[in-house]
């Protein structure tokens, strides 16, 4: 009976296969003598097969843009700060619309194009130490979390500049007025800049790190921008992005680490927090 | 960011409230909390992850707003009679696979809320229960008693239909 109060505690790994090698061949005995076991367990595992066929409606395109609508509306209700509640949506631009315009999906197309020459370049040469498929290399367990940390980086980088980026020449006035958070945001961003060029220290992450150093000096600008938001300086920032070709190269980021992903085992899904 | 976490984050939603108009509910008031909380995020998790997070506690907080069972009190959502009796729609009213869904869901919403928000994350969402604890702010250990009890408890509200499912 002690065994079988053990087996219970240990079940619910079995049923997930997260058991060790040792845990597994004590429970596989165990099930082979114990038909009181072995019948829990199998309808347990019938239950989560059963559990499988639960079906979820995957909305359509224009219920995914009625959602937005509704959430911006609710956004402009209940978050706005100062300001009218047109200026605050088209603040919310850079935040909430992701979609590329027609430049960036130019940027998009040469980003394949340069993914295609750098996997080419690694697993057509024809020798090497290392096969690897990203700037960042071979994934060691302890440089993980510092790429998953720089992954994150870029991607809340990307929601400032986009921000940025995307402003209407008409509309620049109404949406400084609600700056204010993309600026604190910078301003965070830059002190984590500071942190993770040193954990990036690996040779083959020197491109990740450049482009930290390259977003912190534009993130810098941004928050440091004069309360008064200089519609002049707002622009040179803008063309900084544009001539550093910043959203492209976080994009190229982006695309080299989706490979990458499974060495990390579903970073996506990783909590580090 | 909404655009590009929405899907994965109304999936989540939609296993955790069982229907389309709340887990639209529950999406959206995630996002508005992101939106507000974006000041204060400092990079400690991935985006993804702090948007799961704010999902799942807010649609506990939900769930304590509703008087919904917190603690998973054991009167109300215990093994046994209550469970495996309580009658359902006519089969016959239904093709079986619409039904199957109404078994599943009824079965889900058995569950009390931490239960469930366990067991969609490592079901449905593939965590790691490690993670589900953070997630939850729980210990492993208590992940994985929540865990297996919503287990058992899904079983004893499915057995009923065992034999019409051939399961």
């Amino acid at each position: 009976m002690d065994e079988c109060r053990h087996i219970q505690k240990i079940m619910i790994d079995a049923l997930y296969d997260a058991l060790g090698a040792s845990e597994r061949e004590q429970f596989q005995t165990h099930l082979a003598e114990c038909p009181a076991c072995t019948d829990q367990y199998a309808e347990l595992q019938s239950t989560l097969t059963l559990m499988d066929r639960r079906e979820i409606p995957e909305p359509d395109p224009v219920y995914w843009q009625r959602y937005n609508e509704k959430l911006e509306r609710r956004l402009s209700r209940e978050v706005s700060p100062a300001g009218s509640p047109g200026a605050f949506r088209r603040n919310l631009r850079g935040w909430f619309r992701w979609e590329p315009q027609w430049g960036y999906r130019i940027a998009v197309g040469m980003a394949l194009v340069v993914l295609g020459i750098i996997i080419g370049r690694v697993y057509l040469a024809p020798s090497g130490p290392v096969a690897t498929n990203s700037a960042t290399g071979p994934v060691p367990a302890q440089n993980a979390a510092v790429i998953r940390q720089t992954r994150d980086y870029l991607e809340r980088s990307k929601l400032v500049l986009m921000g940025l980026v995307n402003m209407d020449q008409e509309q620049e006035a109404e949406f400084m007025q609600n700056f204010s958070v993309q600026q604190d945001v910078s301003q965070a961003l830059v002190k984590e800049a500071g942190v993770l060029k040193k954990e990036l220290a690996a040779p083959r992450q020197e491109r990740l790190r450049e482009l930290v150093s390259e977003l912190e000096m534009i993130l810098r600008q941004i928050a440091n921008l004069d309360k008064q938001y200089d519609m002049d300086e707002i622009r040179i920032i803008r063309m900084g992005v544009r001539q550093k070709f910043l959203l492209f190269k976080i994009h190229v980021e982006e695309l080299n680490a989706a490979p990458q992903d499974s060495t990390l085992q579903q970073p996506s899904k990783k909590l580090v927090l | 960011m909404v655009v590009r976490h929405q899907q994965k984050i109304y999936r989540l939603a939609f296993n955790l409230t069982g229907n389309a108009q709340d887990a639209e509910d529950l999406s959206q008031e995630a996002f508005v909390k992101a939106y507000r909380g974006f000041r204060e995020f400092r990079g400690e998790a991935e985006v993804s992850s702090w948007l799961y997070r704010i999902t799942v506690n807010t649609w506990i907080d939900m769930g304590r707003q509703k008087n919904r069972p917190m603690v998973d009190h054991q009167d109300q959502y215990e093994e046994g009679e209550h469970a495996r009796t309580e009658p359902m729609h006519d089969p016959e009213e239904y093709t079986q696979a619409a039904f199957l869904q109404q078994c599943i869901d009824r079965a889900l919403d058995a569950l009390s809320p931490r239960e469930r928000a366990v067991f969609v994350l490592r079901h449905y969402e593939q965590y790691k229960l490690k993670e589900i604890g953070q997630t939850l702010s729980i210990s492993v250990g208590t992940v994985k008693s929540l865990l297996f009890r919503a287990v058992q408890k899904l079983r004893n509200r499915l057995a009923t239909y065992r034999q019409e499912f051939d399961w």
